[in-house]
This record gives structure tokens, sequence and C-alpha cells, in this order.
């Protein structure tokens, strides 16, 4: 059963997943940067209830600025992201001292600094951010320094259904941060949060951790499940933008639901 | 200030936010939001929470919840169809009176495909004083199967249940039935109350819907009022977008207190 809750007193809104059979394990779901809590297609409610039916507590969470919490995100950056995410540990903590995160995208990559907690014993990266901050700032070439972007004002077009006229590129940069395009469209990204990106190769939190506690997922046409998996060990620790298009999140109900099992899978294992 | 609330529909929750005004007893009407096909509470750009946060600066209560399937209601999205919103609408309504210890009025807020599921609600039920619509659908859609899947339906996984992909939702074959052969202008034509109908100067999708309301405001004794946004989308993806939407339906809402 699911119960809604105002956690913190930064009032943020939380949905707790409560198993029926308990595991000692609780995991803390964290969407796509800028997407409420469900994340697009309902994702994380579905890998929630997944999760909860194999006996974990589960907390999927809104930061600020994000879905129903309170904030906007221009008021958003790398300091908010993780002191939220925080609270999200903090909140489960009161139910088991097994505390694995799920997240997408920069928030994954971001909450690799939790692994040093105690607590916390994994952490699964959905195609997590990885890009390099020289290939961000050269999409971004002659963007002055502001307080905050519209949406619109990083990435033009007019086909917002098929958004086959905006550039593949800066949409592969969007799909690396974890949005929705045209979910972020009318909304404001923190001019502070965006320099960072250009500043910090972001990514490379995942190499300086514990490799074991780690679990990174992206899509692979060529796997049968069409999920494909790496060890941090593996991996180059930046990747290209091409690669967030071409094997990026997909919104494909079958993948979705593989990638549920592999998460399901390995958590159960650590 | 704004109030998380729960109500049980057939043995699942939904939940949803009340977004109210400092003083609950001078609240006059109420705003619920209905929205598409696979939104959710939130939906694109916030604008369902930068809606309730005006709304309720401006004095009335503005309400939005999860149906069962979607966001983070309990349910999943192939077991939903106009059916089971219009119930979890009646049961929201009915959870808001009861919280408010009153019958109260409410108005109906019809985004895309939820324009449906309010059609369905003012043909039963007498509490609707106002509609407003924005970016209606009320003919039917044939093909809501996203193009680059190859197959047409599956059982899904864990259940078997027949369903057909649309994006990375499983939809059910209820649904695609109701959304491929129901047209539901004419119970709008029927409602008796004010109409607010929001369309995007840029959006093909309503066109159908749009010249069907204007036909009917132009023609009968009925109080509806089309708004156009130049050149906006389906979903009103630019800030300046938003707020016009917003300005309307709150100045709109306004009218009616």
């Amino acid at each position: 059963m699911i119960s809604q809750h105002c956690i913190s007193e930064k009032k943020l809104i939380g949905i707790l997943h409560e198993p029926a059979e308990k595991r000692d394990m609780g995991v803390v779901l964290i969407s796509g940067y800028s997407l409420p809590m469900c994340d697009v297609d309902y994702f994380m409610s579905k890998l929630a209830r997944y999760l909860c039916g194999n006996g974990m507590f589960v907390l999927q969470l809104d930061m600020r600025g994000h879905g129903d919490s309170v904030g906007n995100l221009e008021d958003v950056d790398e300091n908010t992201l993780i002191e939220d995410m925080e609270e999200g540990i903090k909140y489960l903590s009161q139910f088991t001292k097994n505390v694995f995160f799920v997240s997408r995208g920069v928030c994954a990559s971001l909450a690799c600094v939790f692994l040093e907690k105690e607590i916390i014993k994994g952490l699964v990266g959905i195609c997590p951010y990885l890009l390099s901050k020289d290939v961000v700032k050269q999409l971004w070439v002659g963007l002055p320094d502001r307080q905050w972007y519209e949406g619109k004002e990083l990435i033009e077009g007019k086909e917002y259904r098929t958004l086959e006229d905006f550039d593949q590129n800066k949409i592969a940069f969007f799909n690396a941060l974890g949005v929705r395009l045209r979910n972020i469209l009318a909304q404001k990204i923190n001019g502070n949060f965006f320099g960072q990106l250009q500043k910090k190769d972001i990514g490379k939190q995942f190499f300086l951790v514990d490799k074991k506690k780690i679990l990174i997922l992206f899509s692979s046409p060529t796997t049968k499940s069409g999920v494909e998996t790496f060890y941090v060990s593996e991996m180059h620790q930046t990747v290209e933008l091409e690669k967030y298009i071409s094997s990026g999140f997909q919104r494909n109900p079958v993948w979705q639901y593989e990638v549920s099992k592999v998460i399901c899978d390995w958590l159960i294992k650590m | 200030m704004e109030i998380p609330f729960e109500v049980i529909v057939d043995n699942k929750k939904i939940v949803g936010i009340m977004h109210m005004p400092e003083k609950l007893e001078e609240i006059k009407l109420i705003m619920l939001m209905v929205y598409g096909f696979n939104g959710e509470r939130v939906d694109n750009n916030r604008i369902s929470v930068l809606c309730g946060r005006e709304a309720a600066k401006c004095g009335f209560c503005f309400v939005r919840f999860d149906y069962r399937g979607l966001g983070v209601s309990e349910g999943e999205f192939w077991e939903t169809s106009l059916i089971t919103k219009v119930q979890d609408v009646l049961a929201v309504i009915k959870y808001i009176e009861s919280f408010l210890e009153r019958e109260t009025d409410f108005i109906l807020l019809g985004f895309s495909d939820g324009a449906r599921v309010v059609s369905r609600i003012v043909e039963v039920s007498p509490k609707i004083k106002g509609i407003c619509l924005w970016s209606p659908v009320l003919n039917p859609i044939v093909d809501n199967v996203h193009g680059n899947i190859p197959r047409k339906f599956f059982r899904e996984p864990m259940t078997g249940s027949l369903v057909s992909p649309h994006r990375g939702l499983w939809v059910g074959y209820q649904y695609m039935k109701e959304q491929s052969e129901e047209d539901n202008t004419r119970e709008i034509e029927l409602f008796q109350g004010k109409i607010l109908s929001i369309f995007g100067g840029g959006d093909p999708v309503v066109k159908e819907t749009k010249d069907a309301l204007t036909r009917i405001s132009s023609t009968a004794e009925k109080d509806i009022e089309i708004a156009m946004i130049p050149e906006a989308d389906h979903l009103y993806s630019q800030y300046a977008w938003v707020i016009q939407v917003i300005s309307k339906t709150v100045k709109w809402g306004l009218t009616l207190l």
C-alpha cells in the first residue's frame, strides 16, 4: 500500500511503498531532472511497485522545484539536488539500515556522493550523466552567463510532438540529464547549475567510489532483453552524446519492464 | 496552503493535492483538474501545479490528483479506461465535500483527452457549475499506437492482459475502444453552465473539436467562450503560453464565484 507524505522541513512530497512481506532493504527512487516523481511513462511508479512486490520499502520523492514539492526549477542547483536526495535517504532510514538509490540522468551521477555513507549499500544509474564538460561547453558556445535560461532558449524547434526539427546533439544532452524534452521547454534552468555542467565532469564521480556498489544501465539493440549493463571498470569516464540517442532511456514498455527486472535482481543479490 | 489527500476507489489508493486559500470556510467553488490520456497530476512543465498555486492566491480551491493507473496512484495503466477515470473523479468530488463538510459547486478543468472525462461527468453530476477545457479532444482518435513499435498487441508480462503499447505504456483494450469510437461533443453541447475552451493556434490535434465548439458557440444561446493562444502547441510547451493559459483560466474562474 502506498502513502503520501510531506517529508522534512523542506516540505518535499514523497510516496512511500510499504511491502506486505518485508525484506530489510529500502530503495530511494529519483526521477530524471525536472520530472515529477512518477517519471516519464510513470517508469519510477512502475519500478516502485515491482520492487515493493519483491519485499522492498520504496520511496519516490519530488525534490525542490520538481513535481509537487516547493520551489521552482530555476532555484535548483547541484547543492539543492544533493540535499534533497539526502532527505529521502534520511526518511527511508527509519524503516531499514540497508538503503539503495536508483535514479536516471544527472541525479544518478550526483548521487555517487552518498556511497560514502554506511547506510547506502548500492546505486543504480539508468543512463546516468557521463558527458564530458568540454563536449557540453562546445554545445553552448556563445551563450551568455545568466541567472536562469528558459528551456526554449536553449533548444529550438516547432515540431513539438516529433522533435524532428530540434538539434539532435542538444536532444542528446537533455537525454543525458534525464529530461523529457517537452517537459523542460517551458521551465527555467538554473544558470549556476547549467554552468557547472560545462566546468565539471560530473560523471567522474562514479570512478572515485566503491565500484562493487554500482550498477549502470543503458539500452542496447544487440542484447536479447534490450538492456546493457555496465560495470564501472569496463567503462570510459565519459561517453559520447550519440550514446544518449542510440542507447538512452527507451519509451518502450517492454524495455522498461526488462530494466525493472535487472534492477530488482541486482538489488536482491547485493 | 497545499494539502495532500488520499481516496480509496475499488481497493486502490488514489492520491492528490488540494491547493487551498487560507480560509476554508470562504471557499465557494472548487476547480478540479481532469487531465488527459497519459498525463499526471503535475503535468507538462508543471502547468497544473502553477495553476493550482495561482488559483489559491486568487481565493479559490484547486484540486489535482492522479487517476488509478496513472502518475503515483495505485493501479496499472492498462486497467484504466474512461469509465475508471469517471469513477475516480466522482470519488474525489465526494471526498472533497466530506472534507469541507458541505456540498459545493465545482468547475471541471479538462485537459486534452480529459475533456472526454468531463463530458461524461457533466451528464451525471448536477454539481458542475462550469467547464474549462484546455486543448480539448472530443472526437474519436483511431490510431493511438506509436508508429515505431512493430506489433499492435502484446500480452502484458505479469498478468497476461491484452494490451497495446503507447510510448512506454501498455494501453488496455477498453480504453483504446473508447478513444477510437466515442464522440463526446454532444454532452458538452447539452451542458447548461458556463464554458471556457482554450486552444493553441499551432495545435493540429484539436482541429475537429475546435470547429465543433466554435459552431456550437455561434449557433446556440450558450455561454461558451473560445480563447486562442497564438502558435501554442497541444501541451503549451513555452513559458509564455503556460502563463497565458493559467491567467485566462483563473480570471474566468473568478467570474463564477
